[in-house]
Protein backbone atom coordinates (compact mmCIF):
# COMPACT_ATOMS: atom_id res chain seq x y z
CA UNK A 1 0.00 0.00 0.00
CA UNK A 2 1.84 3.20 -1.27
CA UNK A 3 1.49 6.31 1.09
CA UNK A 4 -0.61 8.90 -0.72
CA UNK A 5 1.54 11.62 -2.19
CA UNK A 6 1.81 14.80 -1.01
CA UNK A 7 0.08 17.53 -2.46
CA UNK A 8 3.22 18.95 -4.06
CA UNK A 9 3.84 15.91 -6.25
CA UNK A 10 -0.07 16.16 -7.55
CA UNK A 11 1.29 18.80 -9.70
CA UNK A 12 -1.55 21.38 -8.92
CA UNK A 13 -2.98 22.90 -12.39
CA UNK A 14 -2.90 26.52 -13.18
CA UNK A 15 -6.43 26.58 -12.51
CA UNK A 16 -6.41 26.12 -8.94
CA UNK A 17 -5.67 29.83 -9.06
CA UNK A 18 -8.86 31.45 -8.82
CA UNK A 19 -7.70 34.63 -10.61
CA UNK A 20 -6.02 32.77 -13.74
CA UNK A 21 -9.58 30.35 -13.81
CA UNK A 22 -11.48 33.48 -13.63
CA UNK A 23 -10.06 35.01 -16.44
CA UNK A 24 -10.19 31.47 -18.58
CA UNK A 25 -14.43 31.09 -17.79
CA UNK A 26 -14.37 34.78 -19.05
CA UNK A 27 -12.67 34.42 -22.04
CA UNK A 28 -14.73 30.95 -23.19
CA UNK A 29 -17.82 33.05 -22.42
CA UNK A 30 -16.61 35.74 -25.09
CA UNK A 31 -16.45 32.86 -27.17
CA UNK A 32 -19.44 30.82 -27.12
CA UNK A 33 -21.32 34.19 -27.30
CA UNK A 34 -19.29 35.30 -30.12
CA UNK A 35 -20.22 31.62 -31.88
CA UNK A 36 -23.21 31.92 -31.62
CA UNK A 37 -23.67 35.25 -33.34
CA UNK A 38 -21.52 34.30 -35.91
CA UNK A 39 -23.51 31.05 -36.90
CA UNK A 40 -26.79 33.40 -36.68
CA UNK A 41 -24.85 36.00 -39.42
CA UNK A 42 -23.82 33.07 -41.42
CA UNK A 43 -27.30 31.07 -41.31
CA UNK A 44 -28.58 34.42 -43.26
CA UNK A 45 -25.25 35.32 -45.47
CA UNK A 46 -25.24 32.23 -46.51
CA UNK A 47 -29.17 32.15 -47.17
CA UNK A 48 -29.75 29.07 -45.58
CA UNK A 49 -32.51 31.12 -43.78
CA UNK A 50 -34.48 34.59 -44.57
CA UNK A 51 -33.36 37.60 -42.82
CA UNK A 52 -37.27 38.30 -42.35
CA UNK A 53 -37.67 35.89 -39.86
CA UNK A 54 -34.67 35.65 -37.68
CA UNK A 55 -32.99 39.00 -38.74
CA UNK A 56 -29.34 38.74 -38.38
CA UNK A 57 -26.93 40.48 -35.82
CA UNK A 58 -25.60 42.77 -37.93
CA UNK A 59 -29.11 44.10 -38.43
CA UNK A 60 -29.97 43.85 -34.89
CA UNK A 61 -26.94 46.52 -34.13
CA UNK A 62 -27.83 49.11 -36.72
CA UNK A 63 -31.49 48.45 -35.03
CA UNK A 64 -30.22 49.12 -31.74
CA UNK A 65 -27.76 51.75 -32.55
CA UNK A 66 -30.65 53.86 -34.71
CA UNK A 67 -32.86 53.17 -31.55
CA UNK A 68 -30.38 54.33 -28.97
CA UNK A 69 -29.17 57.31 -31.08
CA UNK A 70 -32.85 58.65 -31.28
CA UNK A 71 -33.19 58.01 -27.37
CA UNK A 72 -36.48 56.24 -28.28
CA UNK A 73 -35.42 52.92 -26.52
CA UNK A 74 -34.17 54.42 -23.56
CA UNK A 75 -37.45 56.45 -22.45
CA UNK A 76 -39.05 52.61 -23.04
CA UNK A 77 -36.42 50.79 -20.36
CA UNK A 78 -36.97 53.75 -18.23
CA UNK A 79 -40.96 52.93 -18.80
CA UNK A 80 -40.52 49.47 -18.02
CA UNK A 81 -37.41 49.62 -15.24
CA UNK A 82 -39.81 51.73 -13.26
CA UNK A 83 -42.96 49.99 -13.35
CA UNK A 84 -41.17 46.54 -12.32
CA UNK A 85 -39.07 48.46 -9.74
CA UNK A 86 -42.88 50.06 -8.36
CA UNK A 87 -44.50 46.76 -8.24
CA UNK A 88 -41.32 44.70 -6.41
CA UNK A 89 -41.12 47.55 -3.93
CA UNK A 90 -44.76 47.40 -3.39
CA UNK A 91 -45.38 43.72 -3.67
CA UNK A 92 -42.61 42.58 -1.86
CA UNK A 93 -42.98 44.97 1.20
CA UNK A 94 -46.71 43.72 1.00
CA UNK A 95 -45.71 40.15 0.82
CA UNK A 96 -42.88 40.16 3.85
CA UNK A 97 -45.27 41.78 5.88
CA UNK A 98 -48.01 39.53 5.22
CA UNK A 99 -45.61 36.27 6.32
CA UNK A 100 -44.13 37.73 9.02
CA UNK A 101 -47.94 38.28 10.39
CA UNK A 102 -49.13 35.26 9.23
CA UNK A 103 -46.13 33.51 10.90
CA UNK A 104 -47.17 34.67 14.38
CA UNK A 105 -51.10 33.82 13.54
CA UNK A 106 -51.35 30.57 13.42
CA UNK A 107 -54.86 30.71 13.30
CA UNK A 108 -55.18 32.37 9.96
CA UNK A 109 -52.17 30.80 8.69
CA UNK A 110 -54.26 27.68 8.63
CA UNK A 111 -57.01 29.09 7.24
CA UNK A 112 -55.62 31.03 4.53
CA UNK A 113 -52.92 28.31 3.59
CA UNK A 114 -54.88 26.19 0.54
CA UNK A 115 -56.56 29.62 -0.62
CA UNK A 116 -52.75 30.82 -1.22
CA UNK A 117 -51.78 27.40 -2.45
CA UNK A 118 -54.91 27.98 -4.87
CA UNK A 119 -54.02 31.67 -5.87
CA UNK A 120 -50.18 31.01 -6.00
CA UNK A 121 -50.84 27.95 -8.63
CA UNK A 122 -53.49 30.20 -10.53
CA UNK A 123 -51.19 31.38 -13.78
CA UNK A 124 -51.46 34.39 -13.18
CA UNK A 125 -50.80 35.84 -16.06
CA UNK A 126 -54.52 34.40 -17.41
CA UNK A 127 -55.94 37.42 -14.76
CA UNK A 128 -53.80 40.19 -16.96
CA UNK A 129 -56.69 41.03 -19.29
CA UNK A 130 -58.63 41.25 -16.24
CA UNK A 131 -56.63 43.88 -15.06
CA UNK A 132 -56.18 45.83 -17.67
CA UNK A 133 -59.82 46.07 -18.58
CA UNK A 134 -60.31 47.22 -14.73
CA UNK A 135 -56.85 49.68 -14.39
CA UNK A 136 -56.87 50.59 -18.48
CA UNK A 137 -53.24 50.56 -20.69
CA UNK A 138 -51.67 52.93 -18.07
CA UNK A 139 -48.77 51.80 -15.08
CA UNK A 140 -51.36 50.57 -12.94
CA UNK A 141 -52.54 47.83 -14.54
CA UNK A 142 -49.31 46.81 -15.44
CA UNK A 143 -47.98 47.23 -11.54
CA UNK A 144 -50.96 45.14 -10.19
CA UNK A 145 -50.41 42.18 -13.08
CA UNK A 146 -46.88 41.75 -11.50
CA UNK A 147 -47.97 42.39 -7.93
CA UNK A 148 -50.40 39.30 -8.44
CA UNK A 149 -46.93 37.12 -9.28
CA UNK A 150 -44.64 38.63 -6.78
CA UNK A 151 -46.82 39.20 -3.68
CA UNK A 152 -47.50 35.66 -2.94
CA UNK A 153 -43.86 34.37 -4.00
CA UNK A 154 -42.79 36.90 -0.99
CA UNK A 155 -45.32 36.17 1.79
CA UNK A 156 -44.66 32.30 1.30
CA UNK A 157 -41.13 31.90 1.93
CA UNK A 158 -41.07 34.82 4.22
CA UNK A 159 -43.70 32.66 6.35
CA UNK A 160 -41.54 29.62 5.52
CA UNK A 161 -38.50 31.40 6.62
CA UNK A 162 -40.00 33.17 9.92
CA UNK A 163 -41.44 29.56 10.51
CA UNK A 164 -38.13 27.44 10.78
CA UNK A 165 -36.69 29.79 13.21
CA UNK A 166 -34.12 27.52 15.35
CA UNK A 167 -36.07 26.36 18.49
CA UNK A 168 -32.93 26.75 21.03
CA UNK A 169 -32.36 30.31 19.72
CA UNK A 170 -35.94 31.11 19.98
CA UNK A 171 -35.62 29.71 23.62
CA UNK A 172 -32.43 31.70 24.68
CA UNK A 173 -33.34 34.59 23.54
CA UNK A 174 -36.61 34.64 25.79
CA UNK A 175 -35.30 33.93 28.31
CA UNK A 176 -32.54 36.42 28.27
CA UNK A 177 -35.57 39.21 28.10
CA UNK A 178 -36.65 39.48 24.64
CA UNK A 179 -39.74 40.75 24.22
CA UNK A 180 -42.11 39.81 20.87
CA UNK A 181 -40.47 42.45 18.92
CA UNK A 182 -37.27 41.92 20.16
CA UNK A 183 -38.04 38.29 18.48
CA UNK A 184 -39.46 39.46 15.47
CA UNK A 185 -36.92 42.26 14.40
CA UNK A 186 -33.51 40.54 15.85
CA UNK A 187 -34.59 36.78 15.70
CA UNK A 188 -37.14 35.85 13.43
CA UNK A 189 -36.63 38.04 10.55
CA UNK A 190 -32.47 37.65 10.34
CA UNK A 191 -33.50 34.37 10.74
CA UNK A 192 -35.73 34.47 7.97
CA UNK A 193 -33.63 36.31 5.55
CA UNK A 194 -32.10 33.95 3.13
CA UNK A 195 -35.33 32.51 2.59
CA UNK A 196 -36.73 36.49 1.85
CA UNK A 197 -33.93 37.19 -0.34
CA UNK A 198 -34.49 33.90 -2.31
CA UNK A 199 -37.83 35.39 -2.67
CA UNK A 200 -36.56 38.51 -3.73
CA UNK A 201 -34.41 37.29 -6.29
CA UNK A 202 -37.41 35.67 -7.93
CA UNK A 203 -39.61 38.09 -7.68
CA UNK A 204 -37.40 40.50 -9.33
CA UNK A 205 -37.62 38.01 -12.32
CA UNK A 206 -41.22 38.02 -11.58
CA UNK A 207 -41.92 41.64 -11.59
CA UNK A 208 -40.54 42.08 -14.67
CA UNK A 209 -42.25 39.48 -16.33
CA UNK A 210 -46.03 40.80 -14.98
CA UNK A 211 -44.92 44.44 -16.46
CA UNK A 212 -43.59 42.87 -19.68
CA UNK A 213 -47.10 40.90 -20.24
CA UNK A 214 -48.90 43.58 -19.45
CA UNK A 215 -47.25 45.93 -21.75
CA UNK A 216 -47.22 43.38 -24.40
CA UNK A 217 -51.18 42.90 -23.83
CA UNK A 218 -52.23 46.56 -23.63
CA UNK A 219 -49.67 49.69 -23.86
CA UNK A 220 -48.11 52.19 -25.79
CA UNK A 221 -44.93 52.17 -23.87
CA UNK A 222 -42.18 50.26 -22.32
CA UNK A 223 -40.18 47.13 -23.51
CA UNK A 224 -43.10 44.34 -23.98
CA UNK A 225 -44.61 47.21 -25.99
CA UNK A 226 -41.57 47.43 -28.35
CA UNK A 227 -40.85 43.97 -28.74
CA UNK A 228 -44.87 43.37 -29.82
CA UNK A 229 -45.28 46.86 -31.84
CA UNK A 230 -42.07 45.62 -34.25
CA UNK A 231 -43.22 41.82 -34.36
CA UNK A 232 -46.57 43.34 -35.53
CA UNK A 233 -44.73 45.26 -38.02
CA UNK A 234 -42.78 42.84 -39.61
CA UNK A 235 -39.31 43.99 -38.16
CA UNK A 236 -37.57 41.30 -36.49
CA UNK A 237 -34.59 43.29 -35.86
CA UNK A 238 -36.59 45.36 -33.80
CA UNK A 239 -37.74 42.26 -31.52
CA UNK A 240 -34.52 41.10 -31.03
CA UNK A 241 -32.98 44.62 -30.21
CA UNK A 242 -36.22 44.56 -27.71
CA UNK A 243 -35.07 40.86 -26.53
CA UNK A 244 -31.75 41.76 -25.71
CA UNK A 245 -32.18 45.19 -24.15
CA UNK A 246 -35.04 43.22 -22.14
CA UNK A 247 -32.41 40.56 -21.33
CA UNK A 248 -29.67 43.60 -19.81
CA UNK A 249 -32.18 45.03 -17.98
CA UNK A 250 -33.15 41.52 -16.51
CA UNK A 251 -29.52 40.83 -15.71
CA UNK A 252 -28.23 44.01 -13.95
CA UNK A 253 -31.37 44.24 -11.93
CA UNK A 254 -29.99 40.41 -10.30
CA UNK A 255 -26.73 41.67 -10.40
CA UNK A 256 -27.79 44.53 -7.81
CA UNK A 257 -29.86 41.86 -6.17
CA UNK A 258 -26.66 39.68 -5.90
CA UNK A 259 -24.58 42.45 -4.67
CA UNK A 260 -27.35 43.46 -1.84
CA UNK A 261 -27.48 39.87 -0.80
CA UNK A 262 -23.71 39.64 -0.24
CA UNK A 263 -23.82 41.94 1.59
CA UNK A 264 -26.80 41.15 3.88
CA UNK A 265 -26.12 37.23 4.39
CA UNK A 266 -22.36 37.52 4.43
CA UNK A 267 -22.58 35.54 7.69
CA UNK A 268 -24.33 32.90 5.29
CA UNK A 269 -20.86 30.25 4.82
CA UNK A 270 -21.65 29.88 1.45
CA UNK A 271 -22.07 33.31 0.72
CA UNK A 272 -18.37 34.88 2.29
CA UNK A 273 -16.39 31.67 0.36
CA UNK A 274 -17.97 32.33 -2.39
CA UNK B 1 -28.32 20.62 55.38
CA UNK B 2 -29.19 24.00 53.96
CA UNK B 3 -27.42 26.60 55.97
CA UNK B 4 -27.68 29.08 53.42
CA UNK B 5 -31.08 30.17 52.13
CA UNK B 6 -32.71 27.99 49.20
CA UNK B 7 -32.17 30.01 45.46
CA UNK B 8 -34.10 27.41 43.54
CA UNK B 9 -36.48 24.95 45.61
CA UNK B 10 -38.36 21.99 43.83
CA UNK B 11 -41.25 20.30 46.27
CA UNK B 12 -42.65 17.09 45.42
CA UNK B 13 -42.39 17.67 41.67
CA UNK B 14 -44.42 15.79 39.37
CA UNK B 15 -44.20 15.32 35.40
CA UNK B 16 -46.13 13.33 33.29
CA UNK B 17 -45.94 13.56 29.30
CA UNK B 18 -49.34 12.57 27.28
CA UNK B 19 -48.07 12.01 23.60
CA UNK B 20 -50.93 11.76 21.24
CA UNK B 21 -52.05 7.92 20.94
CA UNK B 22 -49.95 6.44 22.97
CA UNK B 23 -49.77 6.00 26.81
CA UNK B 24 -48.81 8.61 29.18
CA UNK B 25 -45.23 8.60 30.29
CA UNK B 26 -44.41 9.41 34.03
CA UNK B 27 -40.80 11.35 33.85
CA UNK B 28 -40.00 11.80 37.43
CA UNK B 29 -42.19 11.80 40.37
CA UNK B 30 -42.13 13.67 44.14
CA UNK B 31 -38.98 15.17 43.06
CA UNK B 32 -37.93 17.55 46.23
CA UNK B 33 -34.28 19.07 46.55
CA UNK B 34 -33.31 22.90 46.98
CA UNK B 35 -30.47 24.56 45.77
CA UNK B 36 -28.76 26.62 48.06
CA UNK B 37 -27.83 30.22 47.26
CA UNK B 38 -24.48 30.25 45.41
CA UNK B 39 -23.67 27.04 44.99
CA UNK B 40 -23.70 24.49 42.27
CA UNK B 41 -25.74 21.56 42.32
CA UNK B 42 -25.81 18.54 39.28
CA UNK B 43 -28.12 16.04 38.44
CA UNK B 44 -27.19 12.92 36.91
CA UNK B 45 -29.70 10.11 36.44
CA UNK B 46 -30.14 7.44 33.38
CA UNK B 47 -31.42 8.89 29.93
CA UNK B 48 -35.08 9.77 30.46
CA UNK B 49 -35.67 10.35 33.93
CA UNK B 50 -36.75 14.13 33.55
CA UNK B 51 -33.35 15.91 33.89
CA UNK B 52 -33.73 18.53 31.26
CA UNK B 53 -37.70 18.56 32.56
CA UNK B 54 -36.15 19.78 35.42
CA UNK B 55 -34.37 22.04 34.54
CA UNK B 56 -37.30 23.71 31.62
CA UNK B 57 -39.95 23.87 34.76
CA UNK B 58 -37.31 25.97 36.88
CA UNK B 59 -36.98 28.20 33.39
CA UNK B 60 -40.64 28.00 33.85
CA UNK B 61 -40.78 27.17 30.02
CA UNK B 62 -43.17 24.22 31.37
CA UNK B 63 -45.30 23.35 34.03
CA UNK B 64 -45.19 20.62 36.14
CA UNK B 65 -47.66 18.53 36.12
CA UNK B 66 -47.67 18.03 40.00
CA UNK B 67 -45.99 20.07 42.31
CA UNK B 68 -44.04 23.35 42.61
CA UNK B 69 -40.68 25.10 41.27
CA UNK B 70 -39.94 27.92 43.68
CA UNK B 71 -36.69 30.30 42.61
CA UNK B 72 -36.51 32.98 45.47
CA UNK B 73 -39.43 31.44 47.56
CA UNK B 74 -41.57 32.84 45.03
CA UNK B 75 -43.20 30.27 42.65
CA UNK B 76 -42.02 30.04 39.06
CA UNK B 77 -45.26 30.91 36.72
CA UNK B 78 -44.39 31.34 33.37
CA UNK B 79 -40.77 32.23 31.49
CA UNK B 80 -38.62 33.61 33.58
CA UNK B 81 -36.12 36.20 32.25
CA UNK B 82 -33.48 36.32 34.68
CA UNK B 83 -32.50 32.76 33.73
CA UNK B 84 -29.04 31.89 32.41
CA UNK B 85 -29.36 29.07 30.26
CA UNK B 86 -26.61 26.83 28.22
CA UNK B 87 -27.66 23.09 25.98
CA UNK B 88 -24.78 20.98 24.31
CA UNK B 89 -26.33 23.36 21.22
CA UNK B 90 -24.70 26.46 21.47
CA UNK B 91 -27.62 28.38 20.44
CA UNK B 92 -25.51 30.83 18.67
CA UNK B 93 -27.55 33.32 16.12
CA UNK B 94 -25.64 32.84 13.05
CA UNK B 95 -26.37 36.08 11.61
CA UNK B 96 -24.57 37.88 14.59
CA UNK B 97 -20.80 37.75 15.20
CA UNK B 98 -18.82 36.19 18.41
CA UNK B 99 -19.45 39.57 19.88
CA UNK B 100 -23.09 40.61 18.59
CA UNK B 101 -24.10 36.93 20.31
CA UNK B 102 -22.57 38.29 23.57
CA UNK B 103 -24.43 41.52 23.51
CA UNK B 104 -27.82 39.95 22.46
CA UNK B 105 -29.38 39.55 25.65
CA UNK B 106 -27.83 43.23 27.13
CA UNK B 107 -29.28 44.75 24.25
CA UNK B 108 -33.47 43.86 25.01
CA UNK B 109 -31.85 44.54 28.09
CA UNK B 110 -31.33 47.89 27.17
CA UNK B 111 -27.95 48.17 28.86
CA UNK B 112 -26.18 51.29 28.03
CA UNK B 113 -22.26 50.10 28.22
CA UNK B 114 -23.17 46.62 26.08
CA UNK B 115 -20.25 47.03 24.19
CA UNK B 116 -17.73 47.26 26.98
CA UNK B 117 -19.49 44.42 28.94
CA UNK B 118 -19.68 42.13 25.57
CA UNK B 119 -15.87 42.40 24.99
CA UNK B 120 -15.03 41.87 28.53
CA UNK B 121 -16.84 39.01 28.17
CA UNK B 122 -15.36 37.43 24.96
CA UNK B 123 -11.77 38.49 26.77
CA UNK B 124 -12.52 36.58 29.91
CA UNK B 125 -13.28 32.96 27.86
CA UNK B 126 -10.39 33.60 25.60
CA UNK B 127 -11.99 34.62 21.99
CA UNK B 128 -11.09 38.53 21.94
CA UNK B 129 -9.30 37.96 19.42
CA UNK B 130 -12.50 36.39 17.80
CA UNK B 131 -14.93 38.89 18.13
CA UNK B 132 -16.04 40.09 14.51
CA UNK B 133 -16.28 36.22 13.78
CA UNK B 134 -19.47 34.36 12.67
CA UNK B 135 -20.35 30.97 13.98
CA UNK B 136 -19.17 29.09 10.85
CA UNK B 137 -15.76 30.51 11.27
CA UNK B 138 -15.41 29.19 14.72
CA UNK B 139 -14.84 25.43 16.43
CA UNK B 140 -17.59 23.66 18.38
CA UNK B 141 -15.09 24.32 21.60
CA UNK B 142 -15.57 27.99 20.42
CA UNK B 143 -18.66 28.48 19.62
CA UNK B 144 -19.63 26.82 23.45
CA UNK B 145 -17.04 29.70 24.93
CA UNK B 146 -19.32 31.84 23.05
CA UNK B 147 -22.58 30.75 24.65
CA UNK B 148 -20.71 30.62 28.40
CA UNK B 149 -19.87 34.86 27.85
CA UNK B 150 -23.13 35.32 26.64
CA UNK B 151 -24.84 33.51 29.65
CA UNK B 152 -22.44 35.35 32.55
CA UNK B 153 -22.77 38.49 30.89
CA UNK B 154 -26.27 39.21 31.89
CA UNK B 155 -25.72 38.67 34.91
CA UNK B 156 -28.19 36.22 35.39
CA UNK B 157 -30.09 35.56 38.52
CA UNK B 158 -29.36 31.62 37.93
CA UNK B 159 -28.08 29.61 36.05
CA UNK B 160 -29.59 26.08 34.33
CA UNK B 161 -27.21 24.12 32.09
CA UNK B 162 -28.87 21.43 29.94
CA UNK B 163 -25.07 19.38 29.52
CA UNK B 164 -23.90 22.66 28.06
CA UNK B 165 -20.44 20.79 27.39
CA UNK B 166 -21.82 17.50 26.02
CA UNK B 167 -21.40 17.57 22.51
CA UNK B 168 -17.39 18.38 22.82
CA UNK B 169 -14.33 16.24 22.04
CA UNK B 170 -13.36 15.38 25.48
CA UNK B 171 -10.00 17.81 25.78
CA UNK B 172 -11.76 20.77 25.02
CA UNK B 173 -14.53 19.43 27.53
CA UNK B 174 -11.83 19.96 29.95
CA UNK B 175 -10.74 22.85 29.10
CA UNK B 176 -13.97 24.65 29.24
CA UNK B 177 -15.24 23.20 32.65
CA UNK B 178 -12.00 24.30 33.97
CA UNK B 179 -13.15 27.87 32.27
CA UNK B 180 -17.12 27.49 33.83
CA UNK B 181 -16.03 27.08 37.59
CA UNK B 182 -12.91 29.79 36.79
CA UNK B 183 -15.85 32.33 35.51
CA UNK B 184 -18.55 31.06 37.94
CA UNK B 185 -16.04 31.56 41.21
CA UNK B 186 -16.14 35.51 40.81
CA UNK B 187 -19.87 35.83 40.74
CA UNK B 188 -20.68 32.53 42.67
CA UNK B 189 -24.36 32.73 40.76
CA UNK B 190 -26.49 29.54 42.11
CA UNK B 191 -26.49 26.74 39.25
CA UNK B 192 -28.38 23.49 38.42
CA UNK B 193 -26.40 21.77 36.26
CA UNK B 194 -27.82 18.73 34.26
CA UNK B 195 -25.30 16.11 32.96
CA UNK B 196 -24.21 12.59 31.85
CA UNK B 197 -20.69 12.86 32.97
CA UNK B 198 -19.86 11.89 36.55
CA UNK B 199 -16.80 13.86 36.54
CA UNK B 200 -17.74 16.52 35.56
CA UNK B 201 -20.51 16.29 37.85
CA UNK B 202 -18.29 15.46 41.05
CA UNK B 203 -15.76 18.92 39.21
CA UNK B 204 -18.31 21.55 38.99
CA UNK B 205 -20.78 20.92 42.19
CA UNK B 206 -21.28 21.16 45.75
CA UNK B 207 -23.97 18.26 45.72
CA UNK B 208 -24.75 15.96 43.18
CA UNK B 209 -28.57 14.72 43.08
CA UNK B 210 -28.68 11.22 41.53
CA UNK B 211 -31.45 10.67 40.16
CA UNK B 212 -33.66 7.23 39.60
CA UNK B 213 -34.30 5.59 36.59
CA UNK B 214 -37.59 6.65 34.90
CA UNK B 215 -39.97 7.60 36.97
CA UNK B 216 -36.94 10.03 37.75
CA UNK B 217 -36.85 10.62 41.95
CA UNK B 218 -34.35 11.47 44.16
CA UNK B 219 -31.96 8.86 44.69
CA UNK B 220 -29.56 10.40 47.06
CA UNK B 221 -27.79 14.07 47.63
CA UNK B 222 -24.27 13.62 47.95
CA UNK B 223 -22.52 16.52 48.82
CA UNK B 224 -18.92 16.89 47.50
CA UNK B 225 -16.38 18.66 50.02
CA UNK B 226 -13.73 18.72 48.10
CA UNK B 227 -12.19 22.85 48.49
CA UNK B 228 -12.78 25.23 46.05
CA UNK B 229 -10.94 27.02 43.97
CA UNK B 230 -10.92 22.75 42.66
CA UNK B 231 -7.64 21.30 41.43
CA UNK B 232 -8.06 21.29 37.29
CA UNK B 233 -10.42 18.33 36.77
CA UNK B 234 -7.42 16.11 35.40
CA UNK B 235 -5.44 16.97 38.65
CA UNK B 236 -8.70 16.22 41.05
CA UNK B 237 -9.81 12.93 38.87
CA UNK B 238 -6.59 11.19 40.43
CA UNK B 239 -7.03 12.36 44.07
CA UNK B 240 -8.58 9.65 46.01
CA UNK B 241 -11.11 11.47 47.78
CA UNK B 242 -12.22 12.09 44.35
CA UNK B 243 -12.32 8.73 44.18
CA UNK B 244 -13.84 8.27 47.34
CA UNK B 245 -16.92 10.13 45.73
CA UNK B 246 -16.89 8.76 42.42
CA UNK B 247 -17.53 5.09 43.90
CA UNK B 248 -20.05 6.32 45.71
CA UNK B 249 -22.04 7.78 43.52
CA UNK B 250 -21.66 5.39 40.94
CA UNK B 251 -22.71 2.43 43.36
CA UNK B 252 -25.87 4.48 43.60
CA UNK B 253 -26.02 4.76 39.76
CA UNK B 254 -25.33 2.19 38.22
CA UNK B 255 -28.15 0.06 39.35
CA UNK B 256 -30.14 2.89 38.03
CA UNK B 257 -28.29 2.76 34.74
CA UNK B 258 -28.46 -1.26 34.62
CA UNK B 259 -32.65 -1.53 35.01
CA UNK B 260 -32.46 1.30 32.14
CA UNK B 261 -30.22 -1.23 30.01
Amino acid sequence: MAVVSAPDDLGLPAEADPAVRYRRVLIARLIVVAAVLAVWQATVDFGLVDPFWISSPVLVGKELWSELASGALLGDVAITVFEALIAFVVSSTLGIAAGLLLARAPFWDDVLAPLVLALNSLPRVALAPLIILWFGIGITAKVVTAFTLVFFILLVNTLGGAKNVDNDILTIARLMGASERDILWKVTLPSALPWIFAGLNLGLTYSLLGVIVAEILASNQGLGYVIQSSAATFNTAGVFAGLITLALVAWLFSAVMRLIEARLLRWKPSLTSA
Amino acid sequence: MPQTPAKIRLVDIGIVFRPRGREPVVACRDVSFDVPEGSIVSIVGPSGCGKSTLLNIVSGLLAPSRGLAEVDGRPVSGIRHDVGYMFARDGMMPWRTALQNVEFGLEVRNVANRREIAHEWLRRVGLDKFAGHYRHELSQGMRQRVAVARTFAIEPNILLMDEPFGALDSQTRLLLQELFLEVWEKSKRTVLFVTHDLHEAIFLSDVVMVSTNRPGRVKSMVPIDLPRPRLPPAELAVAPEFRDIYSRIWADLKDEVRKFE
